[in-house]
């Protein structure tokens, strides 16, 4: 027994070992804690320092890359290779700062054809970039083919809009409206026919399970005298969890009966 | 049956229970004195230094071999719980000694848990007092149903242990044995919810305020967790089932001796692969929900840092696929009729190997400049296709479905069926598993074709038509071989010796598997105790290399494996010593 004993312990210990040396065989990367560089930007901190700071930023703390290509059609999210160039004429009467300080602090209220509105809202955790290190990323951004117009003065008004926006729970049935923007096309308090029917009492007219085909399978359920705009992806991109929440907040919107 | 000494030197159930209250209560009392007499009285800091190894190493290994064991007192009852309710339906009586065999080991595994969950809890309280401040903060109700839950799981396991030579093969033996996996699960999903809050935090503001109690332990991870641990338990039970009768099996002095093990490391073998093959269903709805609580980590595990990890996954997973398959294979050499099949076995070996290259393929290769510059970019232009979610998807997919063919081909081995419409039978499972290929094969290529998010979209397809495929096959194949005209019995000891360490290899890749996606879970979150929740500031709160997680996972797999080896050396002792009384 003793003999048989040694040789599973050897066997234990070789493929063990085949294990340890594959895996430390393969590209070995450590990831170390993002340095925050917000401290060191200051009032009188120039673009040029500032768009040095950014391309860090960029890289590292604001895993910027994780989604977005630089030069190559990103599958994700947009190639960012001429994001200063291509801002000022992403949205009529909005200057090319505003909008890329508008897509960092509050990034799904534009979204570009072809994306979903996946990006986080980079000043909130984990990614939580400080003002100053966000400017900095503006600052970078804008340097990808476009002027720098921004310096350590400079500030943004959407970081405090964005901040009152978004800061409501996301985890209530309400929170979860707001995140993806029901109430862009549908009335929530009233009557009113937006681009989609008002949605104030749909509890009392419909049962749960056509308010949830007609959120996940939209083109089967187009209610009568409105476009059929509403997008059919919500299934993919929203968790199943977040959708009953949503269905059940529905169905009971009586409309104050 | 067994033998007399062994029933006499059981106390009876009561004494067994207050020996086993006793125990706990002894161990949470040292833990509290312990707590309050040293760690209390340590200057106040958020962290504090282990010495040599540091204190993220220190808790690792600890966290590591106690989950191990934890995994192994959870696996099993599990597995025992099923061989018993096999004997009551079978009527057969190896079933019930088969699982007597791994109760009488739990004792000591029991002990052995509750001592590494000790030295866990004084090291997170002693090292990580901060964490567990936090922890405490918004769990603190259920740390006392966990206590609950712990007095319940000892109590129900002396009962059920103390009275096996009374009462096994009555139902209420099972109702006991129910009872014990009820404890043991809720043990396990308590503790995953601990562990799902960490990565996927809910229930709390941003500050880390608790909200809502139930939202923190309801997070998304929660249920995938507690659906993919059962399973991977019930699998890991098995495998070890498995590696202890092959030991069993070389260490055997005669042939009535390895037909006992031999069987029993069939047994074992067969639920670790029954488990085994829907356990990968069972890590995409983890991941799946991993994505749906944020793409960011998603993408993270996936395509950043830890991309590299699940190409050690797919090593690791294709080996206990292989073994899985060799095991089976060579199963057939003591069986009378299976040549009919074993013909097929080269061409299954053919398939199963592309299937795990195509899943260890990297999508981006390590490369110098100049090889890179060669290759137009760190994607080689062939194997750089096949590095992709849809190539991978396809080959894991049908490497699934090849090794429930060699599955299905082992059951009917010595089997000829006897039904008038056997011919069809089998013509509609040979066209139900092509179509299921065809399917997996088809969404693979196409996935190339359209964006991202609809390929995701396409796996679901692609699962669908696999699981299908299989329940399918199984639904057509129990009716087909009822009353089925047998070629000549299994010739159980007939095994050659290497298909013992086939085992023994399912066992060690388990643990190891368990110990690198342990890492995963937890690296994933990278410079967070809580994801996005409460900042690790610790010395060490980077994310190593892959290399560095593989060493203190090959410890920790070889601590593990030895103190089982340990257990196992003892039990068999006081067998011998039992007989010779």
């Amino acid at each position: 027994m003793f003999k048989v004993f040694i040789k599973v312990m050897l066997f234990s210990l070789a493929v063990t070992g085949a294990y340890t040396w594959y895996s430390n065989s393969i590209p070995q990367v450590t990831s170390k804690p993002p340095e925050d560089i917000g401290d060191l930007i200051k009032p009188e901190t120039t673009s040029d320092d500032l768009v040095k700071f950014g391309k860090k930023i960029f890289y590292a703390k604001g895993q910027c890359t994780l989604c977005h290509s630089m030069g190559t059609k990103g599958d994700r999210a947009p190639d960012l290779a001429n994001a200063g160039g291509m801002a000022a004429k992403r949205k009529a009467g909005m200057s090319a700062v505003d909008y890329l300080a508008q897509s960092l602090y509050d990034p799904n209220t534009y979204v570009v054809d072809g994306y979903t509105p996946t990006m986080p809202a980079v000043y909130k955790n984990p990614i939580a970039l400080s003002d100053g290190e966000i400017l900095a990323v503006v600052a970078f951004l804008q340097s990808l083919g476009g002027k720098v117009t921004v310096d350590g003065k400079t500030k943004f008004a959407v970081a405090e809009t964005a901040r009152a926006k978004v800061e409501k729970p996301a985890d209530g049935p309400e929170g979860l409206m707001a995140k993806y923007q029901c109430n862009t096309c549908h009335d929530m308090k009233g009557t009113a026919k937006l681009v989609g029917p008002p949605l104030s009492d749909i509890g009392a007219k419909k049962d749960k399970a056509y308010i949830k085909e007609a959120i996940v399978e939209p083109a089967k359920v187009i209610a009568e005298g409105y476009p059929p705009v509403m997008p059919a992806d919500y299934a993919q991109k929203v968790p199943a969890k977040e959708i009953e929440k949503m269905v059940d907040y529905l169905a009971g919107l009586k409309g104050g009966k | 049956m067994h033998s007399s000494a062994d029933v006499d030197k059981h106390p009876s159930v009561s004494k067994g229970i207050l020996k086993g209250v006793i125990k706990v209560s002894v161990i949470l009392l040292l833990i509290y004195a312990i707590v309050e007499l040293f760690i209390g009285r340590l200057p106040q800091a958020d962290y504090r230094a282990f010495p040599l190894t540091g204190s993220r190493i220190a808790i690792w290994i600890v966290a590591q071999v106690h989950l191990l064991f934890g995994a192994f007192v959870l696996a099993v009852p599990l597995f025992a719980l099923i061989c018993e309710i096999i004997a009551l339906k079978t009527k057969d009586e190896r079933y019930n000694q088969l699982a007597y065999e791994f109760v009488k080991l739990l004792h000591m595994a029991f002990t052995t848990t509750a001592i590494f969950g000790a030295l866990l809890l004084i090291a997170l309280i002693g090292l990580y007092p901060k964490f567990f401040d936090h922890m405490t903060k918004i769990f603190k109700p259920t740390y006392y149903v966990y206590v609950f839950l712990l007095f319940g799981e000892v109590i129900a396991f002396y009962v059920y242990y103390y009275s096996w030579h009374k009462l096994v093969g009555r139902p209420l033996h099972i109702v006991y044995g129910a009872l014990l996996n009820f404890f043991g699960i809720s043990i396990m999903v308590a503790a995953n919810a601990w562990a799902a809050y960490m990565q996927t935090p809910g229930g709390v503001d941003e500050s880390g305020n608790l909200v809502s109690l139930w939202g923190a332990i309801n997070t998304y991870t929660w249920m995938p967790i507690n659906i993919h641990r059962t399973i991977a338990n019930i699998s890991y039970g098995g495998s070890i089932a498995g590696a202890y009768a092959a030991f069993r099996f070389l260490a055997a002095e005669s042939d009535e001796e390895r037909a006992r093990y031999d069987w029993m490391g069939y047994v074992g073998s067969f639920i670790a692969i029954a488990a085994l093959l829907p356990l990968p269903f069972a890590g995409y709805f983890l991941t799946m929900e991993m994505y749906a609580f944020s793409q960011q980590m998603g993408i993270t595990l996936m395509g950043g840092v830890f991309s590299w990890l699940f190409i050690i996954q797919a090593v690791l997973i294709g080996v206990l696929f292989l073994a899985a398959n060799y095991y089976l294979w060579l199963g057939m050499m003591r069986i009378k009729g299976s040549e009919r099949y074993s013909k097929y076995n080269k061409w299954l070996l053919v398939v199963v190997t592309i299937c795990v290259i195509v899943w260890m393929t990297p999508h981006s290769i390590v490369a110098s400049l100049e090889e890179a510059r060669k290759m137009g970019g760190t994607h080689h232009p062939i194997l750089g296709v096949l590095g992709v979610m849809s190539a991978k998807n396809t080959a894991v997919n049908i490497m699934i479905l090849a090794t429930f063919l060699s599955f299905i081909l082992y059951k009917r081995a010595n089997k000829i069926a006897t039904v008038s419409w056997a011919k069809t039978g089998a013509l509609v499972q040979g066209l139900v598993l092509a179509i299921a290929v065809g399917i997996n094969i088809f969404y693979g290529i196409y996935g190339y074709f359209v964006e991202a998010i609809v390929r995701l979209g396409f796996s679901n397809y692609m699962v669908y038509a696999v699981l299908g495929a299989m329940l399918i096959v199984i639904a057509i194949d129990i009716p087909m071989f009822k009353g089925a005209r047998t070629t000549g019995p299994i010739a159980w000891g007939k095994m050659p010796g290497r298909s013992q360490y086939a085992l023994f290899l399912l066992a060690i890749t388990f643990t190891w598997t368990m110990g690198l996606m342990g890492y995963a879970r937890s690296g994933i979150r990278e410079y967070w105790h809580v994801y996005g929740i409460l900042r690790d500031k610790a010395p060490d709160a980077f994310t190593p290399t892959l290399g560095y997680a593989a060493n203190i996972v090959s410890v920790t797999t070889l601590l593990f494996l030895g103190l089982v080896a340990l257990i196992v050396a003892l039990g068999i002792r006081a067998e011998k010593s039992g007989k010779a009384h």
